[in-house]
């Protein structure tokens, strides 16, 4: 449906909660848990995600068609069957590039104004 | 407490606390989020004890509290109204709709010249010149001006019936007009509507045989269409109520009320929100009424500019800007404000040139008198919020034709 009419520019930017489940999801189907440790574990635990926050964005995700519920378990032996897993739509996966090439280029800016590693310290950590 | 037990408490604590949460999105993901959250307690136990699942206690309930509000938020019936496109109807449609908005003004503009004429001793010659055009349009004392008016709206709802074989959506503001003159036109078939109406033959018709009417329709819709009808039970509690405050108001005014009630909750099953149209231009009657000069006893005040403009403004605001407003609107809650607004901002100007005229004529305003305009208000507000409710009431948002030629917004 949106897939083939909606830019995916239209969407950016996007919140830095959708943003890292897309970023989660880009390596393969992941259930809830699987991306809450995902996320913590590619920001080196800067951005610790709630159930709440989870849950609401992957609702909005599932809603914008960036996202899809798995119907298959990766390996039903190994886990819970109750568990609901999620994967990238092609389309997800084209707004999360155009994000990612979106914020690469404010880092670009960012470095040409030596703002990386430069005056200003970094925030230690965050969450979302 | 063992590990075990004490993360199978805090996943019942946290169960019990996702009734913050809106019941469409606890049902939907609460079983997930719950085993999310056991699984964070398992994994924060297992770090620091204790002290991991008061630290993970500190994270959780501030995303609780922050999201179940965002959800909230987003789940409302007003934020989906919002996102709900609707297709705008065409200009064409938008005109003849406005056509009896226009043609009142236009008898409401000549009536206040000819007022003028009359009140002011204006140059003889001139108004000589206006008076064909009164004469054409209607005289200002008595009903007999809108036998023309109801001429208009007659053609209007008959050919919008002919051309589309059904009754017109652009046809309804001539509908809501044409249906309180009906009386007005019956007499004037039988006596001279230049002479205005006779008393007796017009109490008897206008207080007992017009209402009679109206109310065996309104009885039988509910008999005969009972089972099909399936309105929320609020709508028919919001009838009742309408029911009841008729003894407040003259009895044909509450007939004729109960007439767009129901006409008009029958078209809202057809036209959605568009049906509303119809109550709209009814609410227009008790409105113009009451701000009429002679009725709104302006005519003391002696302030011909606040007179001019509280006369055409119900007119304006409910006949013209408001049938605009729904007809070009391009989601519901486009369609709601277009409804809502141009009658409230009608409503509250009036309401303040009123006082502010009238305030230096004590008695005019009686409190008998503050009962009938508060209560023909008030009615007028209850029959629009009926049909508004059988069309978002609950949350759900009904399907039409017209809402059926875009799909959901984004």
């Amino acid at each position: 449906m949106a897939e083939t009419t909606l830019d995916p520019e239209d969407m950016l930017p996007l919140t830095p909660a959708v943003f890292h489940i897309l970023l989660a999801l880009a390596d393969g189907e992941l259930h809830g848990y699987g991306i809450m440790k995902e996320v913590e574990t590619h920001t080196q635990g800067q951005v610790k995600m709630g159930p709440g926050t989870l849950y609401g964005s992957i609702k909005r995700m599932l809603a914008a068609n960036l996202i899809q519920e798995a119907d298959e378990r990766p390996d039903p032996t190994l886990d819970d069957e109750r568990r609901r897993y999620y994967r990238l739509t092609d389309f997800g996966g084209r707004v999360l590039a155009g994000e990612a090439q979106r914020l690469a280029r404010a880092v670009q800016v960012a470095q040409s104004k030596k703002l990386l590693g430069g005056a200003f310290p970094s925030p230690a950590s965050g969450e979302v | 407490m063992s590990n075990k037990r004490a993360i199978t408490f805090s996943a019942k604590v946290y169960l019990s606390l996702l009734f913050l949460y809106p019941a469409e999105f606890r049902h939907e993901y609460g079983p997930s989020m719950v085993q999310a959250f056991r699984d964070l307690c398992r994994e924060a136990y297992a770090k620091s004890q204790w002290f991991g699942l008061a630290k993970l206690w500190g994270r959780i309930l501030k995303d609780l509290v922050v999201t179940a509000f965002v959800e909230h938020v987003d789940t409302s019936w007003l934020i989906r109204l919002r996102q709900r496109t609707v297709k705008p109807l065409p200009w064409w449609t938008v005109l003849l709709a406005t056509l009896p908005g226009l043609a009142v003004l236009s008898t409401k503009l000549a009536a206040h010249y000819r007022f003028l004429c009359l009140d002011l001793k204006l140059d003889r010659a001139s108004c000589a010149t206006i008076q064909p055009v009164t004469d054409l349009l209607g005289q200002y004392a008595g009903h007999p001006q809108w036998f023309y008016v109801a001429l208009l709206c007659l053609l209007l709802v008959s050919g919008g019936f002919m051309i589309e074989r059904r009754l017109a959506v652009w046809s309804f503001p001539a509908l809501g007009v044409l249906l309180p003159t009906l009386p007005d036109v019956t007499l004037a078939i039988h006596f001279d509507p230049r002479s205005g109406p006779p008393s007796s033959g017009h109490t008897f018709l206008v207080n007992w045989l017009w209402p009679g009417l109206m109310w065996g329709v309104i009885i039988a819709i509910v008999a005969f269409r009972r089972s099909d009808l399936q309105l929320p039970g609020l709508a028919w509690g919001l009838l009742g109520l309408l029911v009841l405050a008729n003894p407040f108001v003259l009895l044909s005014a509450g007939a004729t009320l109960l007439l767009y009630v129901a006409a008009g909750l029958l078209l809202a099953r057809r036209d959605g929100l568009l049906a509303g149209l119809l109550v709209i231009a009814g609410e227009f009657w008790i409105v113009d009424s009451i701000f009429d000069p002679i009725y709104g006893m302006l005519i003391w005040s002696y302030n011909y500019t606040a007179e001019l403009i509280v006369s055409i403004l119900p007119a304006l605001c409910f006949l013209i800007i408001a049938p605009i407003g729904v007809l070009r609107a391009r989601s519901t809650w486009g369609r709601i404000q277009g409804l809502l607004l141009p009658p409230l901002i009608g409503l509250i100007t009036g309401e303040i040139i009123h006082s502010l005229v009238v305030r230096g004529t004590p008695g005019t305003y009686s409190p008998g008198m503050w009962l009938v305009r508060g209560t023909g208000i008030i009615q007028y507000i209850m029959a629009l919020l009926a049909i508004l409710y059988a069309q978002v009431g609950n949350g759900k948002i009904a399907n039409t034709h017209d809402d059926k030629l875009q799909p959901e917004g984004f």
